[in-house]
Formats: structure tokens, C-alpha cells, sequence
């Protein structure tokens, strides 16, 4: 959506919060259609999607922040959340409950309410009430939270525009009625009231901030002065003494009682009966039933990407390669005598074919598919099944989830770290992600290494690949400093896949891919083009022989393609094949020199673009480590391939 | 934990019938219920409250009730045992009737000493429930090593007791979603030496084994010893009586 003229300068500003999996993303795709700006919260690396959304004349801006379960900031996620609701200047906050999970989902309502928070709740999936039998009365909700509640089904878009409006008139309720408040203990009650006194005037009410500081909230500790701050330590010493817990614990007690008692009061539970989202998702907890199922789902989507994948970058590459670059680069060689524009031009249309021979039906493909097992809620059920495996690398089954993006491209699969609760878990994540064979190293595995050398050795380097993750994560859990927290993890219900949010989380995944790569893709390709036509290419294959000749008994012409695999993992394959003259790789390479190329190409160093990532996620000194110990271990798992190869012929 | 709050027997009295009421599932005590239980006027039980509530013992809200804290919990546990305990006592040994025993009990329960009410359980072959069917709370002399894991048990309902984290982060992920000692769970399945699927709040909800293990827990509505976690939920076992 371009710039629409409105009268005012800056649109109006709404933050979409709630759980994880209460259909924000559902609610975000309804409000702002496919063009969405994903940009970073301030001073964070996390990154918050903003869509412009129109009511009437008007033009509303539409944060969707990250799912989560309180304020209280575990995750840099969650953190980064926080501090965006505090800081940015909010026309309203649009809280979306899950009406099925209403009262763990009240939990956050109340914490928001309780920081001053403009709230306007979505009471989202009313649909699925009546499957569950169950009933809410949003009138008695409204008087209970004294907020406006409007039912919502996000998948649908029903509801979706009313909340808009609500939400975009927050300022101009006629009755200003009183939120509702929680009722703490008596201890906290006491400690409450004699803070308050203390605490300077911000745009916090101040019962909410006295919480907060009671509950050991350290990013509110810097808004409070010192007297302040030892009153806090002194009762939260009295409050611990009394109940012989945390004093977080204890205030945590007194929301969810509250939450308890309104979700109680407007809530009719009817007789159940399983529904069969419920049942499936029961069969895919059951461990006899749910190992299957799951190693069906992963082998089916190896194998759709395998046959419908491989048959798709043969038909894009026959199409262009056979019908549409013939005549075109036969009018520019006709037209253009400068041999560099017909080499860049040449290049261009490679690099192009190549990009589109293994974005569209490798990447995509794999996109949806996870796309849709995120839909549906099976993914946390993955690091359920998972966590006990987890442990062998020194994880928790939560990390298996942005391992497992990373078979399609490490890119989102490193931001995905995020969600992650302590720092060596995300270090550990990350480092082992770059391991695993994303989509364009799949594309390698099977379109050279199976094609030209054998299947046995595609899956050797499968194998490979695994056993080298395993002793990584080992090595890495006893040398990482830090600790790693156990893993509690919401199981969702298993719900009908939405079209649209699909589509569109694929379409924002698939755009990083595009939008970073093509370009490099292009450019590497013409300057590889022209270094072949000046023959410069020469010196870049001598000072790189030692390695590419002497330590993995590579041909010579290798370590051009090796440097280009930094740009993009599936550039080192098409520069092989401009570098060789051919796409027939076994007319100038053995088998095992195929084998320890693509294994090399699997291992060696991040791509240029996860490299940034890791950079920007961690920071540089942990980007060029892992890239490093990458390089090593690839070139050691080369070298010894190609001599036990070499030897055992 | 007498020894650190000084308890008249009327005080432990409404820590008892708070606990009963709980007991029986209704998750807040109101005025009205142990104003009828205890056969006394609603303002006495609001002046009692008010004060027990100032001594940390229970969490009392004006006009909704209270619930028992930890602290609170931890005496009316105790005082149950003994008058339980006693009633098997006066019922087995004495020949007294159920109706009589009741009374007695009463008395005698807020002057006997642990030790006594201790050595009473052996000598009776440490019985299960009362003469009226209800379970006897154990010792809580070894406080937290009294409750099992939830990593320990099976399927079925459980109050969590304790949380024994130190990670800031388990501690603060078990807070947002509810499950702090007080909450009830049903522990649905295990995945051997896995995490285990627990349901609370219309949610379920995956607890890594070592999660599991931070939390104490004791079967729904009683306080249980760890040694006995194989008993099956909802059946109260036979006395046993020697």
C-alpha cells in the first residue's frame, strides 16, 4: 500500500498483543493485506511488522508485536515488547483473547490494564465456543473488564473491522468507566499502598507500577528513585516471609485468581464431548501414535520437495533454458559487439534461471508446508516429541522448531532463536542451524551429489551433516558459557489452516529469500562472467590450489565456485557449471570429487546473508566464530572423505 | 511451624474449616460457609478472618471469602491430621462413637503435641483416612521432601505444592501461565523419560522433565506423602489398621 495523501502527517498508532497463538497473525493479514513493512523495534534487534490499514478516510498504522504470555520479559522477544508498549505512543492496544483459553488469556489483559494500557479486547475464535461447548457472555465480560470487548473470528475477518473502529475511537468514549482491578493479598495490598506515596508521577498508574516493582520487574526499577526502591526491598522481604514464596509468585497468584474469578463468572461450560481437532491432537501427543505421524510428516515433505520440487526446477530450467534464453541472447550477441554486455546479460538470465530453478520450488515448497504445520498448531508438538532427543545436543525440544526452519533457509530460522529463553540455548541454536542443510544445499545434495555421483552419497552427506550437529551441540553445550532453561511449552489445539495467513507468512519468508539473494545472485554472476572473459579468474584458482587441489582433491577451477557458495550455497553450483563449461558434472568431476565438493558446499562457512544475521542476532565476533568453525570443520570432514575415498578405491 | 505463630484453638478451628472447605473443592471459602460451619455470627468470621489474614495465614477478600496461604495451609494440615487421627484413635481404641469423636477430637487437637499425635499414627499402624472416610494429611516434618515430583506421578488430577526452580526463567514462563503452588493440573500423559502434557486452564501445556521435577505436588484435594504417589486417583485407599 503506497503513501495514501491523508491529512494527518502520522497515522494514528495500534499495537495488536496477546498470547502466542490467539490469531494475531490472522488478525494482522485481515487488517493490513499483503504489504507489510517489517521493521525493528527501537534500540532492539527484534523486529515488529507494521501494516497500514484504512478505516473510512483515515489511515491507521497496525503494530503486531510478538506473541506473549505476561509482561514479565523472559525472551528478547518479550523484552523488546515491553519496552515498545511503554515508550511508543499508542492510540489504543488491541489485546486479543483466545475465547477458548479465556482465562489464561485474561491473565495478560489484567497486567495490561494494570499498566494504564489503552485496552480494547478481540475476543477471538468465538466460532470455536460452540465446537467446545462452551459459552461466554461478552456483555458480562464488558462490565467485568469494564473495556470494550468485540467477538472476533480473525481467520474469517468477522469482527475484524469493528475492533478497528473501536479501538480507532478509544480516545472518544463517552463513559470513561473504571478497569478492573486486581485484588492481591493483603500483604501486597499493604506494600501497594504504601509505595505509591513514593513514586514520581509517570505515564504509569502508579498502583501498576508499585506491582511491578513488587514483583522484582527490573525494567521498571530504573523509573523509581532509591527511597523508593528499599521500601520495595523491604516488603518484598515481609510479603516472601509470610507466604514462603517469591514475591512474583505471589502477585502472579492474585491475577490469575482474578482472572480466575471473571472468567468464571462469564463462562458456561456444557457437557463435552471431543471435537476431531481435539482427538487429532491428541493422537499427535500419544507417543505410539505421535512418532509416527511425525516421522510420515517429515518424510512426506522431504519427499514432496524431492519429486514435486525436483520436477518443477527441471521443468522451470528446461523452459528457460531451452525456450526462452535461445533467442533472446541470440537478439543480444546479434545486436551488441562489446563481448562484457553480452557476458552480462548471459549471466543475468543464469542467474535469474538459477534463482527461480530453486527458490520457487524448493524454498516455496517447503515454506507452505511448514507454513501450514504452524497454522494448525502442530510445530510445539514437535518439541514436545522431540525434547528428550533434544538433550543429546544439549538442548530443549523448543530449539527443534527454528532447527527445523532452517531445512528451508537459515535466514528466519536464526530470527525464529528469538523466541528462545536464555542466550546459550540461542548460541547453540544458531551454530547448529548453520549445519543443517537449508533448502539451496538440499537443491545441492540431490541436484549434484544424488544426480551425478550417486544416491548413496547424497544421503552419505546427510548423515554426515547429522553426526557432525550432534558432536557440535555437545561441544558447544560444555564450552558455551551460561544456561539453558527447561522446557514449558502451551500446546495449542489442533485448528482448520487458514488460507490467508499461510500465504502471507510464506510470502514474507519467501521475500527475504528474493530480495536478498536474487540481487547478489545477479551481480556475483556478471562479475564471475567478466573474470572468466579477462581471464582473471586464474588468479584466483592458484593461491586457493593448496586447498582446493592439495587438502580436497578438487579440480583447480573448484575455488572460484567455493568463493561464490559465500554469496548464496547454490551460486557454488551454478558457478561449477559456468566455471566447467558444463551441467553434466561427471564428465569433468569423479564421483568422489563430487561428493566432496557438494559436502564442502554443504558445511563450509554461513552464506553471506546468515552471516549478517548471526551479526545482528548475536554479534560479529560470534558471526566470523561460527563461520570459522565452520570452515574447519568442513574442511577436515572434506579432506578425510577424499582420502578414505580415494583410498578405499 | 506452631512454635513460630502463636494460635488460640479458635484460630486454628477457622484454619480448619478453610481447609475443609477447600478440601470439598470450592476454591474460595466464604464468610457465609464457615459462619454456618462453625455455628457463629458472619461478622465474627469477618473480624477472624480479617485477623488471620494479618498474621499471613490466609488470603481474605471482604465480601468473597478466603483461601488458605502457604503458611496457613501448612497449620491446618496439621491440625486436620490430628483431629483425624484422634477420631481414629477414640473411634478403633476407645470404643466411642463417630458423633462423640468428633467433639472430642476437637478439644484434644489443639493441645496434644506432634510428637504425641506422631507417635499415636505408629502405634495405630499409621491409618490412611478417618472413621468418617477422609484422608489423613502426613507428617510435615520434612516439609518439601513430603510431596512427589510431578515428574514422579501419573495421570491425574494434582494440586501443585511447591516450586523448587532457581532459573529466573522457568520460574517466570510457570508464573505467566498459571502454574504456581495452589493450582490444580491433570498430568495427561508422559513420553517415557520425556516431558509430560499437563492440562490446566483449558490449556495444555508441555513440562520438560526437568521442569517437572521443580515442581512438589500431592494429589487434588489432599496433602499426600511422596512414598505413596502409586495410589490410584480419586479412590481413597482402605484403612489399615493392625
Amino acid at each position: 500500500m503506497a503513501e495514501t495523501t491523508s491529512k494527518t502527517s502520522t497515522p494514528k498508532g495500534i499495537a495488536l498483543m496477546g498470547n502466542p497463538s490467539a490469531g494475531k497473525s490472522a488478525m494482522f493479514s485481515q487488517l493490513t493485506g499483503v504489504n507489510v513493512i517489517v521493521s525493528n523495534i527501537p534500540q532492539s534487534t527484534v523486529m515488529v511488522q507494521k501494516g497500514l490499514s484504512h478505516l473510512d478516510e483515515h489511515t491507521v498504522m497496525v503494530y503486531d508485536l510478538p506473541g506473549v504470555y505476561s509482561v514479565t520479559a523472559v525472551t528478547e522477544d518479550e523484552a523488546a515488547t515491553k519496552d515498545f508498549l511503554l515508550s511508543a505512543s499508542l492510540e489504543a492496544v488491541i489485546d486479543i483473547v483466545d475465547a477458548t483459553r479465556l482465562e489464561r488469556n485474561l491473565y495478560l489483559t489484567l497486567q495490561l490494564l494494570e499498566l494504564g494500557l489503552p485496552v480494547v479486547v478481540a475476543l477471538n475464535q468465538v466460532d470455536l465456543l460452540k465446537t467446545l461447548d462452551l459459552d461466554i457472555d461478552v456483555a458480562d465480560l464488558e462490565k467485568e473488564l469494564g473495556v470494550q470487548v468485540v467477538p472476533t473470528i480473525a481467520t474469517q475477518g468477522e469482527g475484524v473491522h469493528e475492533v478497528l473502529e473501536t479501538a480507532f475511537h478509544y480516545a472518544d468514549q463517552p463513559s470513561k468507566r473504571t478497569h478492573r482491578q486486581v485484588s492481591y493479598d493483603d500483604h501486597v495490598e499493604r506494600a501497594i499502598a504504601a509505595i505509591i506515596p513514593l513514586l514520581p508521577e509517570t505515564s504509569i498508574p502508579k498502583r501498576g507500577f508499585a506491582v511491578r516493582l513488587l514483583a522484582g520487574d527490573k525494567d521498571f526499577e530504573s523509573r523509581a528513585d532509591e527511597h523508593a526502591l528499599e521500601l520495595v526491598k523491604a516488603f518484598r522481604g515481609e510479603v516472601e516471609r509470610a507466604h514462603g514464596e517469591d514475591v512474583a509468585v505471589t502477585i502472579a497468584r492474585g491475577q490469575h485468581s482474578t482472572a480466575d474469578l471473571i472468567a468464571s463468572a462469564v463462562l458456561v461450560r456444557k457437557v463435552h464431548k471431543p471435537t476431531l481437532g481435539e482427538r487429532f491432537g491428541e493422537v499427535s501427543t500419544r507417543p505410539r501414535t505421535g512418532y509416527p505421524l511425525l516421522v510420515a510428516l517429515v518424510g512426506g515433505m522431504l519427499a514432496l520437495i524431492f519429486y514435486v520440487g525436483g520436477y518443477l526446477s527441471t521443468l522451470i530450467t528446461t523452459f528457460f533454458e531451452g525456450i526462452v534464453f535461445p533467442p533472446l541472447y541470440g537478439a543480444v550477441s546479434a545486436h551488441v559487439a562489446n563481448p562484457f554486455i553480452t557476458s552480462a546479460v548471459h549471466s543475468t538470465l543464469l542467474a535469474l534461471a538459477a534463482a527461480l530453478a530453486i527458490a520457487v520450488p524448493y524454498i516455496l515448497i517447503f515454506f507452505i508446508f511448514l507454513a501450514i504445520l504452524e497454522d494448525v498448531g502442530y510445530l510445539p508438538r514437535v518439541a514436545l516429541l522431540l525434547d528428550r532427543q533434544a538433550h543429546v545436543i544439549g538442548l530443549h525440544g523448543r530449539s527443534i522448531i527454528p532447527m527445523l526452519f532452517g531445512f528451508g533457509c537459515s535466514v528466519p530460522a536464526i530470527m525464529a532463536t528469538r523466541a528462545l529463553p536464555t542466550r546459550k540455548e540461542r548460541i547453540i541454536t544458531i551454530a547448529l542451524i548453520t549445519l543443517i542443510p537449508c533448502s539451496a544445499r538440499t537443491a545441492i545434495i540431490l541436484g549434484v551429489a544424488a544426480t551425478y555421483a550417486g544416491v548413496q552419497y547424497a544421503l552419505a552427506i546427510y548423515l554426515i551433516s547429522v553426526v557432525l550437529i550432534i558432536a557440535a551441540g555437545r561441544l558447544l553445550r560444555a564450552t558455551v558459557p551460561g544456561r539453558t532453561a527447561g522446557l514449558v511449552l502451551e500446546i495449542p489445539l489442533i485448528r482448520r489452516p487458514a488460507l490467508v495467513p499461510i500465504l502471507k507468512k510464506t510470502w514474507l519468508r519467501m521475500r527475504e529469500f528474493l530480495y536478498i539473494a536474487v540481487p547478489l545472485l545477479i551481480v556475483g554472476s556478471i562479475v564471475f562472467g567478466w573474470l572468466d572473459l579477462t581471464g582473471l579468474s586464474r588468479f584466483i584458482e592458484a593461491p586457493m590450489a593448496p586447498i582446493t587441489v592439495g587438502i580436497l582433491g578438487l579440480p583447480s577451477f573448484t575455488a572460484i565456485c567455493l568463493i561464490y557458495g559465500v554469496l548464496r550455497k547454490e551460486m557454488a553450483v551454478e558457478m561449477l557449471a559456468i566455471a566447467s563449461g558444463t551441467f553434466i558434472f561427471n564428465t569433468v568431476m569423479t564421483p568422489v570429487q563430487i561428493f566432496v565438493f557438494c559436502l564442502v558446499v554443504t558445511l563450509y562457512v554461513p552464506c553471506i546473508a546468515t552471516f549478517g544475521v548471526i551479526a545482528r542476532e548475536l554479534n560479529a565476533r560470534w558471526a566470523v566464530g561460527i563461520s570459522i568453525f565452520t570452515i574447519v570443520l568442513a574442511l577436515i570432514a572434506g579432506g578425510v572423505a577424499f582420502r578414505l575415498l580415494t583410498f578405499a578405491h | 511451624m506452631s512454635q513460630q505463630y502463636e494460635l488460640s484453638p479458635s484460630e486454628e478451628e477457622y484454619l480448619e474449616a478453610i481447609y475443609t472447605k477447600q478440601e470439598e473443592n470450592a476454591r474460595v471459602a466464604t464468610t457465609g460457609d464457615l459462619a454456618a460451619c462453625l455455628g457463629v455470627r458472619d461478622a465474627s468470621v469477618t473480624e477472624m478472618l480479617k485477623k488471620l489474614s494479618e498474621k499471613g495465614l490466609v488470603d481474605y477478600t471482604p465480601y468473597r471469602g478466603a483461601t488458605l496461604t502457604e503458611a496457613g495451609c501448612k497449620i491446618a494440615t496439621k491440625v486436620k491430621r490430628k483431629h483425624r487421627l484422634l477420631e481414629r484413635f477414640l473411634v478403633d481404641i476407645c470404643g466411642i462413637d463417630t458423633h462423640e469423636s468428633h467433639k472430642q477430637a476437637c478439644e484434644i487437637e489443639h493441645v496434644i503435641s506432634d510428637k504425641a499425635i506422631d507417635n499415636l499414627s505408629a502405634q495405630l499402624g499409621h491409618p490412611s483416612t478417618c472413621p468418617g472416610g477422609s484422608a489423613i494429611p502426613e507428617s510435615d516434618s520434612e516439609d518439601e521432601t513430603q510431596f512427589s515430583k510431578l515428574s514422579d506421578v501419573g495421570n491425574g488430577a494434582y494440586t501443585i505444592r511447591f516450586l523448587t526452580s532457581r532459573e529466573p526463567e522457568t520460574i517466570s514462563r510457570l508464573c505467566s501461565l498459571g502454574l504456581i503452588p495452589g493450582l490444580t493440573v491433570r498430568v495427561l500423559r508422559t513420553i517415557a523419560k520425556g516431558p509430560l502434557i499437563i492440562e490446566t486452564k483449558d490449556t495444555q501445556i508441555a513440562l520438560g522433565r526437568d521442569v517437572a521435577e521443580s515442581l512438589l505436588v500431592s494429589p487434588e484435594g489432599t496433602e499426600e506423602q511422596g512414598r505413596r504417589k502409586r495410589r490410584r486417583r480419586g479412590a481413597p485407599s482402605t484403612a489399615t489398621p493392625s
